[in-house]
């Protein structure tokens, strides 16, 4: 008898737990749409902090899954430090496990120096860094380090591509206070964490790629310093003296050379 | 020295996803399974396919590898800096960020 009594309480108890979880969860769902306005609010308000600034360095500590032919799923690391003076200075450091290039654009030159091969190549640059991003990537297949992050809130961002968003909560990086927000679209999740306060920075932000079945992922950790000291050689590239000069692939080139 | 199967399109690659978002990053359709030795900031299916030298085999002049064979001298010639491996001269250049070699014609 008692133990009778005892499964109606817990069956009853349950069911009112079920039913209070399926009305706290149904009440937010059926309110808000897959994609959050307040998301995609909160992405271009960061933009338009990034494009604000006028100097700035940022140092990026980066972790990528890549795949063994095995098909075992191994974590490389590097780093990124950027340093940017708007509108005509950009240098760019990126080291790691399989990466080793600088960077340096000084409103006159554009030029990449690998230190451990030895090799650097220049070009005659635009003297913007808006217009030296169309040239870099179009004519020469390279991709500015984090430069996508200032598109957010421009007619460039994307964020029709974008099939969810929402606010997962709120998490502290590296000691700073941050948002953290999720985002899907085709083939691709990604997280977010920015910061809170009037200082919309990316702190951290991790890509999972789910089309493949290992879902490998890339993440990063920003530090960020808005005023930091830019000092003109900086910008500018001195090859040293072992150093020899080669050629850019231009886009065009790289795609007739694959084909011979 | 590992060779990697880079077979995913955006995993390895910084801000892939903002670059899908900004319509810059290659669509699925062009997204190719290719061994690479180093991985982009950035999604690189849009690269050209490289391979690793092999070593021991007839190499076609034109064709482009991501790394030397083993035991590669550099040779300057004139002001044109190659890489000689045994019978085979390459001469670097940036393919995007990444340095890639050429197969050419001896230059000497």
């Amino acid at each position: 008898m008692r133990s009778s009594l005892v499964a109606v309480a817990l069956a009853a108890g349950l069911t009112l737990g079920a039913s209070s979880w399926s009305n706290a969860e149904a009440k937010p769902t059926s309110a808000k749409p897959a994609v959050d306005p307040d998301a995609i609010a909160a992405l271009q308000k960061m933009g338009a902090f990034l494009r604000e600034q006028q100097k700035f360095s940022v140092r990026a500590s980066v972790t990528t899954d890549d795949l063994l032919a095995s098909g075992q799923k191994v974590q490389f690391g590097g780093t990124i430090e950027l340093m940017v003076r708007r509108p005509d200075r950009l240098r760019a450091d990126v080291r790691g496990d399989r990466r080793d290039e600088r960077i340096y654009y000084d409103g006159k030159t554009f030029t990449m120096f690998g230190e451990k091969v030895g090799y650097y190549a220049s070009f005659p640059a635009p003297a913007t860094l808006a217009e030296l991003k169309d040239v870099t990537e179009k004519r020469y297949g390279i991709d500015l380090p984090l430069a996508d992050l200032f598109y957010w809130g421009t007619e460039h961002d994307g964020s029709s591509d974008i099939t969810a968003a929402t606010k997962v909560g709120v998490s502290t990086i590296e000691g700073t206070a941050c948002d953290h927000y999720a985002f899907r679209q085709k083939d691709v999740d990604w997280e977010l964490w920015i910061e809170q306060g009037p200082h919309a920075l990316p702190r951290k932000m991790v890509i999972t790629t789910t089309s493949e079945k290992s879902r490998p992922q890339h993440g990063m950790v920003l530090d960020w310093d808005l005023n930091p000291k830019l000092a003109d050689d900086l910008f500018t590239f001195v090859p040293p003296a072992q150093a020899h000069k080669i050629e850019f692939d231009t886009a065009a080139g790289r795609s007739a050379s694959s084909h011979q | 020295m590992n060779r990697i199967m880079h077979k995913f399109k955006l995993g390895g690659l910084m801000f892939a996803a903002f670059l899908a978002a900004a319509g810059l990053a290659p669509s699925a359709a062009n997204a190719v399974v290719v061994v690479r030795r180093s991985v982009n900031y950035h999604p690189v299916a849009r690269a050209a396919v490289v391979t690793t030298a092999a070593v021991g085999t007839a190499v076609v002049v034109g064709s482009v590898v991501r790394s030397l064979p083993p035991a590669c001298s550099s040779v300057m010639v004139g002001n044109v800096a190659y890489q000689q491996c045994g019978h085979t001269w390459y001469q670097p250049r940036y393919s995007g960020s990444e340095v890639s070699y050429v197969v050419v014609s001896p230059p000497r």
